[in-house]
């Protein structure tokens, strides 16, 4: 099956859908979208399933041929994506033809832009999911990032489909240059850690530092200091926030490693998550303690909004 | 079985069964695992045991906080009153090449340690041990307790390359590199069959709760091996 050819990976893109589940207790991590919220719409604009494969483009700079006929749909980090060279709107679908070229400048605000198909890529999955770990060399192609020459399979789709593009209306698109509040639910080791830490984390606001990744975002700000330095390793739930010895926060996201023996204080609601995950080194983060009630409800509506 | 349930995540709880570790405890969460994993399947995402925990994911879209609580004391207060119920553990016999050209770090351990080459072969390989947990990478199990006598902390420097089926102690474990990964603990032998292959039906080659025994094997009997893989 042809699809697209890939002319210029990008500094880092990987196959993704929602995460690969069930097989943390032998060791694989979920991996997934890193903000389900970009992704969700690319998939809903062309009313694909949720789970449908696409691409995760970190920071730009990526080139693709079209080799079909198809609807494809772009969302997430702020740049200019062109079809054969005439600038294109973000989040919103559109008709390409075989033999157009995509392109993706480096991104200005946020970290990751999402491209879907009609249908999805078609991969084979492995372990229940197409999403690329590539420290585990699990999914997506090879279980590694896209190279130059990579060939990704897709059905070609008819242009009357849908009868205009369609785009995301502007309430929904974040503003990623905006420092967010990031909502927490306290819990864990929540009892390691004095009044006064909890109220220091919560009132003051921390940078993103350069090595966060996939795995998980590290904070540079106040220092906290857990009364237990190690516990034995537990599972590490999405968004988990782990204070090593150090005293500097480490926001676990999705490709984490599934234990951990460090104290954590909560955890960062998923959606929240997700927009932490557009957020780019320097930038400035705060925190709000949420009941668990209403971060029910907030994730609840999300996921039943794109399911 | 008495536990402790916290908040781990918006959808997800930690179930705590003690704050020390043993052999018998992790059986017993084993087999609270399975429990759960049965009766609770529908609206389950996601598993995880480890030493002396539980973490458990569930789908927000099928239920909540509190009804969740109440499947978990249901069907773990069912399982106490079982008293016959009794883990399923297998025994996992894994052949060990103990040869000096296999295990790097063998001789730097027997002067460390004041113990004899074969004194640590032995030791290593004479006791089961309990698989506490399986994360790190794919299939890498956290096998205890060593012997006191073997006991030594990690490397001061991590190598950036340990070779797949390098057999490792470092701490209170030992454990068997399923993948050419990086690692910090002391290299002791080869174990020639794969911790970790996801074409298997089941790709690890034990769960959480299982027994582990190393046997020592030659290095011709190791070559066999890998003339047969």
């Amino acid at each position: 099956m042809s699809g697209f050819y890939v002319l210029k990976p990008g500094a880092m893109t990987t196959v993704q859908d929602l995460g690969r589940f069930g097989y943390q207790d032998i060791g694989l991590t979920t991996g997934g979208c890193m903000d389900e919220h970009a992704a969700g719409w690319a998939n809903r604009l062309l009313g694909n399933k949720p789970q449908c494969a696409l691409l995760e483009i970190s920071l730009g700079n990526m080139q693709l041929q079209a080799e079909v006929d198809t609807w494809i749909a772009v969302t997430g980090a702020e740049q200019q994506f062109s079809i054969n060279n005439r600038p294109q709107n973000n989040w919103q679908s559109h008709f390409v033809k075989a033999g157009d070229i995509l392109a993706f400048s480096w991104s200005k605000t946020g970290v990751r832009s999402y491209l879907a198909v009609a249908g999805g890529f078609q991969l084979q999955p492995q372990f229940g999911s197409c999403s690329t770990v590539v420290r585990e060399s699990v999914g997506g192609i090879e279980g590694r990032a896209l190279q130059s020459g990579d060939q990704l399979s897709c059905a070609a789709s008819d242009e009357d489909l849908f009868i205009c593009n369609r785009a995301v209306s502007a309430e929904f698109i974040p503003d990623y240059s905006e420092p967010p509040i990031v909502d927490v639910v306290l819990g864990y080791q929540q009892h390691s850690f004095s009044q006064k830490d909890l109220q220091r984390f919560f009132k003051s606001d921390y940078q993103i530092k350069p090595d966060s990744d996939r795995m998980g975002y590290r904070l540079e700000g106040e220092v906290l200091t857990p009364g237990v330095q190690g516990i034995f390793s537990e599972g590490i739930s999405f968004g988990a926030i782990q204070v090593p010895a150090d005293g500097l926060p480490i926001i676990l996201l999705k490709d984490r490693q599934t234990l951990g023996g460090y104290p954590k204080l909560g955890a960062v609601v998923t959606i929240d998550a997700f927009r932490l995950s557009q957020c780019r080194p320097g930038q400035t983060v705060s925190f709000r303690e949420v009941s668990l009630e209403f971060a029910q409800n907030k994730v609840r509506a999300f996921y039943q909004f794109f399911s | 079985m008495k536990y402790q349930i916290e908040v781990a995540g918006v959808n997800s709880l930690l179930l705590r069964f003690s704050d020390q570790v043993d052999q018998e405890l992790i059986a017993k969460i084993g087999l609270a695992c399975e429990a759960l994993r049965t009766a609770l399947c529908p609206v389950l995402v996601e598993l995880v045991p480890s030493y002396t925990t539980l973490l458990l994911t569930y789908d927000l879209l099928k239920t909540d906080d509190h009804s969740i609580r109440q499947s978990i004391r249901t069907v773990l207060d069912d399982l106490t009153e079982e008293r016959n119920s009794r883990p399923e553990v297998n025994l996992i016999e894994l052949p060990v090449c103990y040869d000096l050209e296999l295990a790097p770090d063998l001789e730097a351990l027997s002067q460390r340690l004041n113990l004899s080459v074969s004194e640590i072969i032995q030791i290593h390989s004479e006791r089961e041990y309990s698989v506490f947990a399986i994360g790190f990478s794919p299939g890498f199990g956290y096998l205890g307790e060593l012997d006191e006598r073997l006991r030594i902390p990690r490397l001061a420097t991590p190598r950036t390359v340990v070779p797949r089926g390098s057999v490792a102690i470092a701490e209170l474990n030992t454990a068997v590199y399923p993948q050419e990964t990086p690692g910090g603990w002391w290299l002791i032998g080869q174990c020639p069959l794969l911790m970790f292959d996801a074409e298997r039906a089941s790709p690890c080659i034990f769960k959480v709760g299982d027994r582990v025994k190393f046997s020592p094997i030659s290095r011709a009997e190791y070559e066999a091996f890998g003339d047969r893989l």
